[in-house]
């Protein structure tokens, strides 16, 4: 039995994407589905698992619809979904009342349910959220009844807000793979056993490294889990260390070429360390080739020997000054309290 | 204690290989402009604190592009001897950026000693090229009026009250943040400007939506209504219908009853009038009619018999025509009466004679009469006899008339009851025609009324079909909208979170605030300590170089500068070029003498310009008193004419 497990699709968010993909974003996650359905076709695949946040917000009825007539592109996959706390239940959700194509069969009721493929000899059990959060721990005491070849928990939770999981329960459930959504960060919580297939597309510009799909396969003997990366672009938290040396114009051509050598298709969010030369001040807006940078952090220091400025005048403004905020925290405010009065004193000279 | 020795100037400037030897006390540099004094202090100043390229905006116009060597650029050195608490030191440089390197050596004991390692800077005691230029190295006021003159002055001694170095530039640095925080707080605007941009465009979408929504709702409301009329209304139209079918029904029934009852009783006419048929009663009706036809003619039965007269006696007669005699006596009494004598008799007579023939005729003809009627009455009689003759042959044919009669009386009655029935029937059946007509018609209008009725409510029922699907459809984007509207909300309260940028520019903000607040608390500070350290020091020397005109210099804490002579206090504006170079020598030497004591040589660069012969006695005095050590650079003999004068050693070169 095959089986391709997603979640967190988010269908009908705008992610951040940097000028030149923002807007074309949202239907990024769309087509990204489309392939999801794509591929279920080519490969024949059994079951198509959904582990909940299909949708970002209460779905309309028109996505709903356009989502079902992806679903109907499908000749065997069979589809199964539950939905998650971004798409959950509302008393007038259009979930309640939509009627899927035959091969999709959601798990929408707040208590365990459950589908049985009696031709796959396998089941599929799960719920759905009927509010924004969650917090008692429901999946600690689901159990598989052990009827049928293969039985799968469909699942949406993982932190405090959103139902608490326990990793030893879930391993002593019973369950053949538990297929784990709402942590967009692709993971294994047990190995062959549970894993976050995390957002189908990344969303956020910390939702860093890969994202995809997890493929599965069952045959009598054995089961074996393989994460697919599938996703259009990635988010990438590119480090350029800066030297005294490095002006603005430098920089620039530094970042243009990290951002080349790492795929322009990306979207980068910029951290510059180092020490600079206190004289040059780093253009940041400029810095953005691409169209695909959604973030510069600025957090070079700049090549002030602070003791030594302090020891030479340790009489003066300056060097009381300086001696005020030495020793501040590195983030603080102090700190860059230091570095502005310092450069403002020996500019200003 | 420190003091300079010699200076090697390997290639400096336009030194090239020149060897300058110093000795303790007052030293001066002499030569002509374009000498090269400039460069010598420069070369002093480069020895002890290297020469940097600036960086960025400065390198232009640097020391190191100023000095660099006029030949040979690329050799750009030199060497400088000087004994520092009883040691003496051979300090060496290279200033080109090829072999840039320096080296200090003791020679007392050939240590070799480390630049990097602030080996130097320890001799120095940690003073920099700043502090130089400050203190022990004392150059010009370079202004060209007295304002700007005592405005520098100011600034300066307000400089460094305020941060214990001149090279300070408080207010300077205090704008700079000033303006960078301004830079911040802007980005930070544009930053919630934008984030109200998106929110707004966000509200409108949801205003919009929520438009929509009122809309959709009273639409939903008009159409509740529509189908409640309507719905009324066809449940009226149905009972309406309802009651006319069961009207329909009942007429029909009795109809049908009433139907049957006719057929029923059009039976037994039926029989009848046959029965009626077969009888002859017609026929001897007819017989018996013509007979009674032919006896029927009604002869003149004769009027009813006058009573027989018998003869009258005649005085009866007679009597009879008392009013003829009446007359006939009266007038013959007339005549009596009324005509003269002779004549009434005749009158009289006439009147009876006339009398007596009218009644006479008058009898008689009542005779003739009676006879006549007597014969008529004979006649009569006989005729009388033939007619009761007639009259009973009638009477028998009477009676067979009668009983013909009667027979056909019978038959016409029967007849007649036949045709009563047959004409009740036929009224009957007019009736029933008419009334089938009009029930037909009735019927006919009926069905078309309930026909009417029924489209009305089939119209009825379509419309509230109708309006049940708009209602559907309304309700359907009612829906979809709410769940947009509930979205954009969601949307909203995201937005609201603070962006990263905004807090970035907000703590650099904060920052910028802080470093201002702290600068300006930490100069007040200073103004505190060493303000008036350095107030006293400055006036003693002030009190010294004046001759006591000019007993003591004051800051305020607001930076404001005086002077008090022995009776008034006087704002630095108002006294002289000369005074205020003074001054500014004044503050010089007790921040040096405070900063290091009096370890270090003071190099003065044509600082005596502007003094006038009073002015350099009293200074050139108190530096030989004060002083180890002096360096006097200069472009006039001036000098070296007071030191000898006053009996001053020196040495020049």
């Amino acid at each position: 039995m095959k089986f391709i497990h997603i979640a967190d699709v988010h269908l009908g968010a705008a992610p951040e994407a940097g000028k030149s993909y923002s807007e074309t974003r949202g239907q990024e996650l769309w087509d990204s589905l489309g392939r999801v359905i794509d591929r279920c076709e080519d490969e024949q695949t059994d079951l198509l698992l959904i582990a909940g946040d299909m949708f970002h917000r209460q779905p309309l009825l028109r996505e709903l619809k356009e989502a079902n007539f992806l679903f109907s592109k499908l000749s065997h996959t069979k589809v199964v979904f539950i939905v998650g706390n971004h798409d959950y239940l509302k008393a007038d959700s259009y979930y309640r009342t939509f009627t899927w194509n035959e091969n999709v069969y959601p798990l929408l009721d707040r208590r365990l349910d459950c589908v049985e493929f009696p031709e796959l000899d396998t089941a599929v059990f799960g719920f759905s959220y009927d509010a924004r959060e969650i917090t008692e721990p429901l999946y600690d005491d689901v159990t598989a009844p052990r009827e049928h070849g293969v039985e799968i928990l469909l699942a949406h939770g993982g932190d405090e807000k959103h139902i608490p999981l326990n990793k030893e329960k879930l391993k002593n459930s019973g369950f053949d793979y538990i297929a784990l959504g709402h942590i967009h960060k692709p993971q294994i919580l047990l190995p062959d056993k549970a894993m976050f297939a995390g957002a189908l597309e990344p969303l956020d510009k910390n939702d860093t490294g890969m994202h995809g799909i997890v493929a599965g396969t069952f045959t009598d003997t054995e089961m074996s889990l393989e994460f697919i990366p599938t996703a259009m672009r990635e988010y990438i938290h590119l480090q350029v260390m800066v030297d005294e040396s490095m002006t603005s114009g430098a920089l620039k051509a530094r970042v243009k070429a990290e951002i080349e050598s790492h795929g322009t298709g990306n979207i980068y969010k910029v951290i510059l360390r180092g020490f600079r030369d206190p004289d040059i001040l780093f253009d940041l807006d400029s810095m953005d080739a691409y169209g695909n940078i959604i973030e510069m952090a600025d957090e070079t220091k700049p090549a002030y020997d602070y003791e030594k400025l302090m020891e030479q005048n340790a009489d003066n403004l300056l060097g009381k000054f300086i001696a005020k905020f030495m020793g501040s925290d590195e983030d603080s405010v102090e700190y860059q309290a230091l570095y502005e009065g310092v450069q403002a004193l020996l500019e200003e000279r | 204690m420190m003091q300079i020795r010699e200076l090697y100037l390997k290639n400096f400037g336009k030194f090239s290989d020149r060897t300058f030897l110093i000795r303790g006390g007052i030293h001066i540099f002499y030569g002509e402009n374009e000498f090269g004094k400039s460069t010598l202090y420069t070369f002093i100043k480069g020895m002890l604190f290297g020469i940097e390229r600036g960086r960025g905006r400065a390198s232009r116009n640097d020391t190191f592009s100023q000095y660099e060597p006029w030949e040979n650029p690329n050799y750009y050195a030199g060497v400088m001897r000087f004994c520092c608490d009883g040691k003496n030191f051979r300090l060496e440089r290279s200033f080109d950026k090829y072999s840039k390197s320096s080296s200090l050596i003791c020679e007392d004991d050939g240590e070799e000693l480390s630049l990097e390692q602030g080996d130097l800077d320890m001799l120095l005691q940690n003073m920099t090229a700043s502090t130089f230029e400050n203190t022990i190295a004392v150059g010009q006021l370079c202004v060209e009026t007295n304002q700007e003159l005592s405005k520098e002055l100011k600034n300066y001694a307000a400089n460094y009250y305020a941060t214990g170095n001149s090279d300070i530039n408080l207010q300077g640095a205090l704008d700079h943040l000033q303006s960078k925080r301004k830079a911040a707080d802007a980005a930070m605007k544009q930053v919630a400007q934008e984030k109200a941009r998106a929110r707004a465009k966000v509200e409108q979408e949801k205003n919009y939506v929520h438009r929509d929504l009122e809309k959709l709702k009273r639409d939903e409301a008009e159409i509740e209504l529509e189908i409640r009329k309507n719905a009324s209304l066809a449940r009226q139209l149905e009972t309406e219908i309802q009651a006319m079918e069961a009207e329909e029904r009942k007429r029909r029934a009795e109809e049908e009853r009433a139907e049957r009852e006719r057929v029923e009783a059009e039976c037994t006419k039926e029989e009848y009038m046959e029965k009626e048929r077969t009888t002859d009663g017609c026929v001897e009706e007819e017989c018996a009619e013509e007979e009674y036809a032919e006896f029927a003619k009604p002869t003149e039965s004769p009027k009813p018999a006058e009573s027989a007269k018998s003869t009258e006696p005649l005085w009866k007669a007679v009597g009879r025509h008392y009013v003829t005699i009446i007359i006939a006596l009266v007038a013959a009494v007339a005549a009596l009466l009324a005509v003269p004598k002779p004549w009434n008799y005749l009158g009289a007579l006439g009147a009876a004679v006339i009398a007596i023939a009218v009644l006479s005729f008058q009898v008689l003809s009542d005779r003739s009469r009676e006879v006549q009627e007597q014969t008529a009455l004979r006649e009569r009689e006989e005729q009388e006899r033939a007619w009761k003759e007639q009259e009973r042959a009638r009477e028998e044919l009477e009676r067979e008339r009668e009983r013909l009669e009667r027979e056909r009386a019978v038959a016409e009655a029967e007849a007649r009851a036949a045709r009563e029935t047959a004409e009740r029937e036929a009224k009957l059946a007019r009736e029933a025609a008419e009334a089938a007509r009009l029930a037909a018609a009735r019927e006919l209008e009926q069905t078309r009324q309930a026909a009417r009725r029924r489209s009305a409510l089939q119209e009825k029922k379509n419309r509230v079909d109708k309006l049940h699907w708009e209602s559907n459809r309304i309700q359907a984007e009612l829906q979809e909208k709410q769940v947009m509207y509930s979205n954009l909300e969601e949307q909203l309260s995201e937005l609201d979170e603070v962006s990263e940028e905004y807090m970035q520019q907000n703590r650099k903000s904060q920052a910028l605030l802080l470093a201002e607040q702290e600068l300006t608390t930490i100069s007040k500070e200073i103004v505190g300590e060493f303000g008036n350290v350095l107030n006293d020091k400055a006036s003693a020397v002030i009190a010294a170089i004046t001759e006591e005109k000019y007993t003591k210099l004051y800051i305020d804490e607001k930076l404001n500068m005086f002077l008090l002579t022995q009776e008034k206090r006087i704002p630095i504006e108002q006294v002289s070029r000369g005074t205020i170079e003074q001054v500014y020598f004044a503050l010089r030497m007790a921040a040096a003498e405070i900063l290091y004591g009096e370890e270090f040589p003071v190099i003065l660069d044509d600082t005596f310009v502007f003094y006038d012969e009073n002015r350099l006695k009293t200074t050139l005095k108190w530096l030989s008193e004060h002083k180890k050590q002096v360096i006097i650079f200069t472009c006039q003999k001036r000098e070296a004419d007071m030191l000898s004068r006053l009996g001053i050693s020196y040495s020049m070169n």
